[in-house]
């Protein structure tokens, strides 16, 4: 199957045998006005009723036989630019598009048609641009990159206030969320209400949910691809926004004018002050409390000459959470990314990336030095990439490439001091590698197009370490019993694992507003993020892959129908997915993940399905926009140990998933946006009777089922108004600065959707003829949160 | 971690609850056994009962007629009576001043309805408190706190649970679970050994409350009295005892989030004769170490010399 497989690679890709001659037209295209590059514009051939589109780098390449072509460049609300040239000789073509002023717009009757959706060979990739995101109304008026992905069709959540987000059917830790190709191991501001990700700084982001490209592995479910923008290169600017919760400010500027530029963007959140005067009533915070976070984005690039660029960018960010001077708990995430594009020719373009990662978290407690406890946690990586694309004809573009991932894990560095005593229970450090070669191509025979590519993935969890092996025997769903504890010497494997992984799409075109497509793909996830909790927490941990918890694999099958109606106006799909897991992870009652050396104990490990169907209608373009979206979907486990071992439902599995987000523009000066969201409850399990010991009531569930009930359904509104600033001055000149207000009320109809349901005891305890018991509904945001943010540039 | 909580609670004020009361699914009764016994001179007692509705309030159904003994390892009998329904009785006489001593074994038999239901269990070490103290209180001001000293014994491998009876009443609601493996470790993958109890054991006979205004209560107030029980258990009763902590004691509110899913504490009691005949509960024997204390003005003054303060 395999050598098949690569055989078949071969095959496809045709020689470059051409009898006619053939030239390559390359360049870049960008931002008019700041200089951005535009990534996935379309650069369209006229003549051969084809064409490519820009990379991340906003490059593009094509070959074509000599001769005279007219070619479009078009990117969704810019104009477009049509360029007829002369190809008898390899040429650089750089373009730059203008966005569609407001003013504009009623000039262009009908904007160019966009037919991606339906020729582009992606399936289940989602792409969203920052303007886009802008209009959505959100919690606390804050545009937030997570929380508008979760209005996608197959994006869900745990709930309000869960941090991360799930994907058709998978656990938060398995999406790579990626920032300028750093990996972010935890995308959450204030637990799970806002994302790290500063709006103000990223550019666009792209959502793989299947059909993924050989380029990106490592996690079983998605890529969250984010772009960072570059700077403006063009000019100084400056803007910000003072909100409810938080204040930002960015500032961009050229370093040498069409060259090089830098982006400095900043956020501060002010809850501390904010919420002072209610901490006080609840005299327990002191003056030294503190409750904020803030995070840094920074991004700078320089254009050596016309073959070179490198590109430098990082974030930093924490959140800071302390109750008086010494105790509290931190959190945050720092990435760096270096990046090197090499254009080697007309048609082999290169990347090489360097990276380095890290989350970590801290927790202090203690009132004095004598008596203390100080814990802290991290996961770092650095990785190194080297891609390249070859575009070897119209038909065909080429990538291969590497990644090569070093992993270093503190899972608990943690003092204790007791009267003075000092106890160090510090877990030993682990250390893994990871490496991994793709080869893909992406291949157009007339109305049929193909990606298919193969990566091939190594993994060693190797030492200085301990290898810990456990019992076999024990009752499945209990704790497991060590046999023996070896400990394994510096850079000597502890374990290795490896996997090759094929990568197919296809896409049939019979008609230029319809398409069917199909992919299978195979994924492969070295390391885990352990979470036993309904929500990911701040707390939760990384870990590799040991001889006692396997890699993650999943077969992933997508099959979709793709129309476009009214010239594109509106763009539907219909996709149907189907995800065979292995080795999937869940933990055994009163299981101990954190400071814990023999935690692999107490892991639970088993099969996963999940399958669904998605549709998606969506309006681009117009006064009024928006999308629509529904998706059916199952998502279960089946683990030796829980729920008498048969099939049961994720905590994120949810039947029905409907989501409608759509702008309304009144005038050129008001906008309205509204959310409606309607999800079928969590699932939640109920017990059948209680009983007494200790003087303790305590649940139980006679037929130990997992996840038999569901909480109510959940529906939610929202609505908002962007108010922007007059464009023109009295005097009819333009203004040097805008602004805008935006008034958003989150939960309009001041719905209590639950969140949970559990049972306790209430306030009561067990007396001699009293056996309490109740049943509470939480819901995380029990009213409806008005906000009003001020956004300003110049 | 609980100061945490409480701060989120607080800060989300967002959040909401509502008691309702869903259609729960239903169970025929299945039998309990509460069969907690120590080492002290004073009578034992293992409670029968069955399972109830999870929303009936009213007493457990005692469960009546058993025959109940206790055999340890060097063949001693005990031999316990039904004194109330549901209620057996052991009595220490002058052969037998209790069940005996740390390292014997033990074994539980009952007889109940033509079934023969069994457990295990041992008497471990358990540690000796020093003190009891009561200390100055930060929030709100003028309350007090307590603690207990106790270094508790070197070596891996001891686990612990921490009983308090405050004005003579033992303290049985959320929270009150404290238990330890050593000497304030949470499982045996962390080693907390030969010191004195942790500071979040020590100071865990504190508990915190709010009256009905979310206002912070002074734990202890003047005449209060406070005994403390440090219990040994095996390892399988500390994870029954863990376990119920974590199916119990849910945080409500925004820690909700953080809340694992509902499911069944173990048991370590078996039917010999009947694979069908289920039952629930669970048979341990402590050693017991006990000490107490009262807020009187002797000990605030002790407090004012000393400056007590966490």
């Amino acid at each position: 199957m395999r050598s098949l497989l690569i055989l078949s690679l071969f095959f496809l890709i045709p020689l470059q045998t051409l009898s006619q001659e053939s030239f390559t037209l390359n360049g870049y295209v960008n931002d008019a006005e700041t200089g951005e590059a535009l990534i996935g514009a379309t650069v369209y051939v006229n003549e051969l009723n084809s064409g490519t589109i820009t990379n991340s780098y906003g490059f593009y390449s094509l070959t074509l036989s000599q001769g005279d072509y007219k070619i479009d460049f078009r990117y969704l609300g810019y104009e477009s630019s049509e360029e007829i040239i002369s190809l008898n000789s390899n040429q650089k073509l750089d373009i730059e598009l203008s966005g569609l002023d407001v003013q504009l717009e009623d000039v262009i009757v009908s904007d160019i048609a966009e037919d991606y959706n339906v020729s582009s060979i992606e399936m289940s990739t989602n792409k969203l641009d920052i303007s886009r995101i802008a209009e959505i109304p959100t919690f606390l008026g804050e545009n937030d990159i997570i929380k508008a992905i979760q209005l996608l069709p197959g994006v869900s959540s745990v709930g309000e206030g869960a941090s991360g987000f799930n994907v058709r059917g998978g656990s938060v830790g398995q999406n790579l969320v990626l920032l300028d190709e750093a990996p972010v191991y935890n995308s959450s501001h204030l637990l799970g209400f806002l994302s790290v990700f500063n709006p103000d700084a990223v550019k666009d982001l792209k959502l793989y949910k299947g059909g993924i490209p050989s380029r990106y592995g490592g996690r079983l479910s998605s890529i969250l691809d984010i772009r960072m923008k570059d700077g403006n290169s063009k000019k100084t600017s400056i803007s910000g926004g003072i909100g409810s919760i938080f204040s930002r400010f960015t500032l961009e500027s050229p370093i040498v004018k069409d060259k090089s530029s830098f982006i400095l963007a900043l956020r501060r959140s002010y809850a501390d002050i904010l919420f002072r005067p209610f901490i006080k009533n609840s005299s327990f915070l002191d003056d030294d409390a503190a409750l904020n976070f803030y995070d840094v984005t920074a991004k700078a690039n320089y254009e050596i000459n016309e073959k070179n660029t490198l590109y430098l960018s990082s974030y930093l960010g924490r959140d800071i959470f302390m109750f008086d001077e010494r105790q509290g708990f931190n959190w945050g995430n720092r990435t760096g990314t270096l990046r090197w594009n090499h254009l080697f020719n007309d048609r082999l373009f290169s990347n090489f990336t360097l990276i380095y990662s890290n989350y970590d978290y801290q927790l202090a407690f203690g009132s004095d030095d004598r008596n203390k406890f100080e814990w802290d946690s991290r996961i770092e990586t650095i990785n190194f990439k080297p891609e390249f694309s070859y575009f070897i004809n119209t038909g065909n573009e080429l990538s291969i490439g590497a990644e090569m991932i070093r992993y270093s894990f503190e899972p608990a560095n943690a003092v204790g001091v007791s009267e003075g005593e000092i106890t160090d229970i510090t877990l030993p450090e682990k250390f893994a590698f990871e490496g991994s070669v793709y080869i893909g191509n992406e291949q157009k025979i007339s109305n049929l197009s193909f990606s298919y590519g193969l990566r091939a993935s190594y993994y060693s969890y190797y030492g200085p370490g301990y290898r810990y092996n456990f019992s076999d025997e024990g009752t499945a769903g209990l704790r497991k019993e060590l046999i023996s504890e070896i400990k394994i010497d510096d850079n000597a494997s502890i374990k290795k694992y490896s996997s090759i992984e094929p990568r197919i799409s296809l896409n049939f075109q019979p008609s230029a507003s319809f398409s069917v497509k199909a992919s299978y793909n195979k994924m492969t996830q070295y390391i885990h993020l352990l979470s036993n909790t309904a929500a990911s927490s701040s707390l939760d941990v990384w870990t590799p892959s040991t001889n006692n918890i396997k890699p993650q694999l999943g077969d992933i099958y997508v099959f979709g129908l793709f129309k476009n109606f009214k010239n594109n106006l509106f763009e539907s799909s219909i996709e149907i997915y189907y995800k065979d897991l292995k080795n999937q992870i869940d933990y055994i009652d009163g299981a101990d993940l954190l400071i814990n050396k023999y935690f692999e104990g107490d892991i639970l490990s088993g099969l996963g399905r999940s399958y669904g169907l998605e549709f998606l209608i969506k309006k681009n373009r117009g006064n009024f926009n928006g999308w629509i979206s529904y998706t059916y979907g199952r998502s279960e486990l089946k683990i030796n140990g829980i729920n008498n071992f048969n099939w049961y439902p994720t905590r994120y599995d949810q039947t029905h998933n409907f989501k409608v987000t759509s702008t309304y523009e009144i005038s050129k000066r008001v906008q309205l946006s509204g959310n409606f969201v309607y999800l079928t409850g969590t699932p939640v399990t109920f017990p059948s009777s209680k009983y007494v010991i200790q003087g303790f009531a305590i649940p139980h569930n006679a037929e130990s089922t997992r996840h038999q009930f569901r909480i109510p359904n959940y529906h939610r509104l929202d609505i908002s108004a962007t108010i922007n600033g007059k464009k023109l001055k009295r005097n009819g000149k333009e203004r040097k600065n805008d602004s805008s207000v935006i008034i958003s009320i989150y939960n309009l109809y001041n719905r209590r959707n639950p969140f949970s349901i559990y049972f306790s005891q209430g306030k009561s305890n067990v007396t001699e003829n009293f056996v309490p018991g109740e049943v509470t509904r939480l819901s995380i945001i029990g009213s409806f949160v008005p906000s009003i943010t001020y956004n300003f540039k110049f | 971690m609980k100061k945490f909580t409480y701060i989120l609670i607080s800060l989300f004020f967002l959040s909401c609850e509502d008691t309702i009361t869903p259609e729960l699914p239903k169970n025929d009764p299945i039998l309990v056994v509460d069969a907690w016994v120590n080492d002290l001179n004073s009578p034992q007692k293992i409670l029968l009962s069955t399972t109830q509705d999870y929303l009936d309030t009213l007493s457990s159904p005692p469960a009546s007629g058993a025959v109940i003994q206790i055999t340890d390892d060097i063949g001693n009998v005990f031999i316990f009576n039904e004194a109330e329904p549901g209620e057996y009785i052991w009595e220490p006489d002058s052969i037998f001043q209790n069940l005996g001593s740390v390292g014997n074994s033990f074994s539980l038999t009952i007889l109940y309805s033509g079934k023969e239901i069994i457990a295990q269990s041992k008497m471990n070490r358990t540690s000796i408190i020093d003190s009891v103290n009561f200390v100055r209180g930060q929030f709100p001001e003028g309350s007090y706190y307590a603690e207990f000293w106790s270094r508790e014994e070197e070596g891996l491998g001891d686990a612990y649970w921490i009983k308090t009876y405050k004005n003579g009443i033992y303290q049985n609601r959320l929270g009150d679970i404290i238990t330890c493996i050593d000497a304030g470790a949470s499982s045996e993958g962390a080693e907390v050994d030969g010191i004195p109890f942790i500071p979040p054991i020590r100071r865990g006979i504190t508990r915190f409350e709010t009256d009905d205004n979310g206002d912070f209560l002074s734990p202890f107030k003047k005449e209060d009295s406070l005994y403390v029980e440090i219990h040994s258990v095996t390892f399988e009763a500390f994870d029954f005892l863990n376990k119920t902590a974590i199916q119990i004691n849910r945080p409500g509110g925004f820690g909700e989030l953080f809340a694992v899913s509902l499911s069944n504490v173990p048991t370590n009691i078996f039917v010999a004769n009947d694979n069908n005949f289920k039952v629930l509960g669970f048979f341990n024997v402590s050693a017991v170490h006990g000490l107490g204390n009262t807020l009187d003005d002797e000990e605030l003054e002790k407090i004012e010399l000393y400056n007590r303060e966490w």
